[in-house]
């Protein structure tokens, strides 16, 4: 039997771990060598609330803004060796009852999908981004890379809505997902 | 410094204070509205510049309601201690702020239950379904035209791949395909039946991509970019029909995409198929789609938004109550200010500052009043000015009056003659001291009594009928010398009664100026015994010598030559005459000592060997006692002449008061700065009728005196210019008081001449 003390803290705790477990976080992240280059693939999970989905119905475009750094391991600080920023964007067009992607990394693409779930599948996987060349990276060094994901609305032209978005707060950021690798 | 400057500098400091937050509100607002509208895409940080601005927005508001909430404390403050203007501000501030307040609240509730209806009929269920409705028949529309066109793609493509699929090395006959579109294969059922099919595009490609074939109808008129390889790739993954859409001039082109099979050969090519949706559809289309949009965003967006407006109504409205507050406040001190000026300035000037000026610079009634005001105070100042100059002029008139008043009392005061003011009906109203000392009356006892209190009894009945008879006479004034009684002694007084007459010559009263002329006739009677004594002693003393010796002449004689009876009565009668004229001789030797009495011949000396004389020569007769003070001075006297004063005294005390004690005292009387010299005896004393004629010559009360023993004694001491005067003793005698002046003792009078000075002390 556990104390009412005890029971309370873990009821409080209970919404909270909920919580963090629905909260946007960066997740099966794979580093690949391809043709003599560093490439690495992640996906976004949790990366549409409820709340971001119904406002993607409602028209109004969301962008997904990925940004991912290689560092090479220093003794006082480490060194930036590249900084990629990948934004996906999604908008639905309630009249063709179609959800339109736009890429811009590597290329920029369009692609126009029936399903959210599809369209989920591709704004959150990231597939093969080339990162460095391998004769960037030297043998036996220590390096990280680190990951973050955040998700802006984008303008609407609903009334009011430059005094809404001071109040309302659509959007989120993920945590930095950071990791190393000795090469 | 001044209240009006004081009110000034706060003033402005309070209006520089609320410049410069309304400043900071407007440019941090413009902040406000530059982040929010047109920085875009918003940087993460941007969020917090927002807040920051929000916040400093915010707090503000809040100095700005510190300011208004901290001038009502002070008025709160103000008006509980009854600081002046205070209760007219708290009204006016009161009476502001419910006008300005009851219709910001009333409208505050009226838009918020506006706003709350209004979004309560913006998310209405009706509206919702309807919009939902709306675009649902978009959708319809949209999807019937894909599947039209979707149908029509399956009518041509079945075309092209039963007709044009004929040469297995080349997947699509180009020929073919023009002739199916030609209008010479109009009698062609399937063409026919295409031809009435409306599509404004067709766009052929082979299975690698490359276009084979394609044409435009109306209303397209511009040249269409044939769809990618990379699109046709995706298709060849898909195997499914691909709708797209562009934009055109005409409006939107919606094209459905899809590979064109055969069972024989597979992929044979693409075939693309457009349809030009009108702009009016379309921008209704949009618009349906926008609308539909929007409310899903408002719905969505519902909290945020209500929180928002209700946010910026309750600003707005904190902001005009406030603002209103402050105007209220501002109002209120802008009238209220001049008025406490004004009551300042006017407890300024009824202290007497007539210099100060209030500043104005506006044009309404308060400024109208307070220059009003300052022209009164310089018509004050004015009339101030005009008023110390007539009072400067009118106190120097009073002070030359006062000093000529001031001189004619001092006249008066020190005139010898007696002078006194009666009024019409016989009061009196002035008195100087001479008259006072005169009729030995106090003049507090006689002002504003009538004029019968100066002399009582008969003496009034002459003096009562003086004001009839100068008024009757029809004189100015007419003259009369009187003999008074005034506490027991006669006074010789002459009396002039004058009438008193103002410019109009009106009788304003009276003036009775009187003169004592009892000294003057003792002097004028002295004189005259003197002549009469000078006189006799000549006349008598010449004779008595030989009648003298002619009775002892006889007395020799005849003496031895008559008997018995006639011896005696001749020797008697010689005798008698011989005696008598003795007497006679003495008598006249009196006579001329008091006719040709000296000028005393004055030196100072210690009186103590003058009085053990008097002491010795009188020591066989009476007991003579002498006290002299120590500080008794020595005195300006002819010791021969003092001497017959005291012998004159004492004989007298012996021969007319049967006194056999004498004492003389002398001592210093520091009050009238006199030596005093006393000579009272214990004899009968004198009557007080008597008392003044002691001094008078040939008075006397005793058998054989000749009056002249005390007269001497007058002529004597006033030789020396000191005093002498008589009192009763107690129980019994009289005490005589002589007075020599300290002052002429030790300095020689102003009045004599030098010879006489040099005289004196030769």
């Amino acid at each position: 039997m556990l104390p009412p003390m005890l029971l309370l803290f873990f009821s409080l705790l209970a919404p909270c771990q909920a919580q963090q477990e629905n909260r946007p976080r960066i997740s099966n992240v794979a580093l690949t060598i391809n043709k003599g280059q560093l490439f690495i693939s992640f996906n976004l999970v949790n990366g549409m609330p409820p709340a971001m989905e119904e406002l993607i119905k409602s028209g109004v475009p969301v962008r997904y803004i990925f940004n991912i750094v290689l560092k090479k391991k220093g003794i006082f600080w480490n060194d930036e060796l590249k900084s990629i920023e990948l934004i996906r964007s999604i908008s639905f067009d309630n009249l063709k009852n179609r959800f339109f992607l736009y890429f811009d990394y590597p290329s920029t693409k369009l692609v126009s999908l029936d399903r959210l779930e599809n369209a989920k599948k591709f704004l959150f996987s990231i597939n093969k981004v080339a990162l460095v060349p391998l004769e960037r990276l030297e043998k036996g060094k220590k390096y990280t890379i680190e990951i973050k994901a955040r998700c802006e609305k984008g303008e609407s032209s609903m009334p009011f809505s430059r005094l809404v978005k001071i109040f309302s707060s659509f959007g989120f950021s993920s945590k930095t997902y950071e990791f190393e690798f000795t090469f | 410094m001044s209240l009006n400057s004081l009110f000034k500098k706060k003033r402005n400091r309070e209006r520089v204070l609320a410049g410069i937050i309304a400043l900071l509100l407007l440019v941090f607002a413009i902040i406000e509205y530059k982040l929010v509208a047109f920085i875009r895409p918003l940087p993460r940080y941007s969020n917090v510049l927002i807040f920051a601005v929000i916040n400093i927005n915010l707090l503000l508001i809040l100095v700005l309601s510190f300011l208004v909430i901290r001038n009502l404390v002070k008025l709160l403050f103000e008006e509980r201690s009854h600081l002046l203007g205070a209760k007219l501000k708290t009204k006016l501030t009161i009476a502001f702020v419910i006008v300005s307040l009851l219709p910001t609240i009333l409208l505050f509730f009226i838009s918020f239950q506006f706003l709350q209806t209004s979004l309560a009929y913006w998310f209405d269920i009706k509206i919702e379904r309807s919009l939902e409705q709306a675009i649902s028949i978009g959708r319809i529309f949209y999807k019937d035209q894909i599947n039209q066109l979707s149908s029509i793609e399956e009518l041509i493509s079945r075309q092209i791949a039963t007709r044009c699929n004929t040469n297995p090395t080349d997947f699509l006959d180009e020929k073919c395909i023009n002739d199916l579109f030609s209008p010479a294969a109009i009698g062609d059922p399937a063409t026919a039946c295409i031809r009435k099919i409306p599509i404004n595009y067709l766009c052929i490609f082979d299975p690698f991509g490359n276009l084979v074939w394609q044409k435009t109808w109306l209303p397209i008129t511009e040249d269409i970019h044939p769809l990618d390889k990379r699109f046709l790739k995706e298709l060849s993954t898909k195997k499914q029909r691909v709708v797209t859409s562009i934009n055109v001039a005409a409006g939107s082109l919606i094209m459905v995409a899809k590979q064109i099979q055969t069972q024989e050969s597979g992929n044979i090519g693409y075939i693309v198929i457009g349809r030009v949706l009108g702009q009016d559809i379309m921008t209704q289309l949009e618009a349906v789609k926008q609308g539909f949009e929007e409310y899903k965003q408002l719905r969505l967006f519902q909290t945020p938004l209500k929180t928002s407006l209700l946010s910026t109504l309750f600003l707005i409205t904190l902001l005009i109550i406030f603002v209103s507050i402050w105007f209220a406040l501002k109002l209120s001190k802008s009238i209220t200010e001049p008025v406490m000026m004004l009551a300042d300035a006017t407890h300024r000037i009824a202290q007497g500052d007539l210099n100060f000026r209030l500043e104005t610079k506006g044009e309404d009634e308060l400024s109208g009043l307070v220059r009003a005001f300052n022209t009164m105070t310089r018509d004050l100042k004015e009339a101030r000015r005009k008023a110390e100059e007539a009072s400067r002029r009118l106190l120097k008139s009073y002070s030359e009056l006062e000093h000529r008043k001031a001189y004619i009392e001092m006249l008066l005061e020190n005139v010898t003659a007696g002078v006194i003011s009666l009024d019409p009906k016989g009061k009196i109203t002035t008195i100087n001291k001479s008259a006072c000392q005169i009729l030995e009356k106090e003049a507090s006892d006689l002002i504003g009594k009538d004029y019968k209190e100066l002399i009582h009894g008969d003496d009034f009945s002459e003096l009562e009928r003086m004001p009839r008879e100068l008024v009757g006479s029809g004189r100015k004034s007419i003259k009369k010398s009187f003999r008074i009684n005034v506490a027991g002694i006669s006074k010789s007084l002459i009396i002039s009664f004058s009438l008193l007459k103002d410019k109009n010559g009106r009788i304003s009263g009276v003036l009775i100026v009187f003169d004592d002329l009892t000294e003057l006739e003792k002097i004028q009677r002295l004189a005259a015994w003197r002549e009469v004594a000078r006189r006799i002693a000549h006349e008598i003393k010449n004779p008595l010598t030989p009648i003298q010796l002619s009775a002892q002449r006889l007395k020799r004689k005849f003496g031895n030559k008559f008997h018995d009876k006639e011896k005696e009565i001749f020797k008697r009668c010689t005798d008698t005459i011989i005696n008598q004229t003795d007497e006679l001789k003495k008598l006249v030797n009196e006579f001329s000592r008091f006719a040709r009495m000296p000028a005393p011949a004055l030196k100072r000396q210690d009186i103590k060997p003058i009085l053990r004389e008097i002491e010795e020569i009188y020591r066989p007769l009476i007991n003579v006692s002498t006290e002299i003070s120590k500080d008794f001075p020595k005195i300006m006297v002819d010791s021969e002449q003092i001497k017959r004063v005291f012998i004159n005294i004492i004989d007298n005390s012996i021969s007319a008061g049967k006194a056999s004690n004498v004492l003389i005292r002398c001592y210093k009387d520091y009050d009238t700065d006199e030596a005093v010299v006393e000579i009272a005896d214990n004899g009968k004393g004198i009557s007080r009728t008597d008392i003044q004629k002691v001094f008078d010559p040939y008075f006397s009360r005793k058998k054989g005196g000749t009056g002249l023993g005390l007269a001497i004694v007058k002529s004597i001491i006033d030789a020396h210019e000191a005093s002498i005067e008589i009192k009763l003793n107690k129980p019994s005698g009289v005490i005589f008081y002589i007075r020599f002046s300290i002052e002429s003792i030790n300095q020689p009078s102003s009045i004599l001449s030098n010879d006489q000075e040099d005289n004196t002390y030769s």
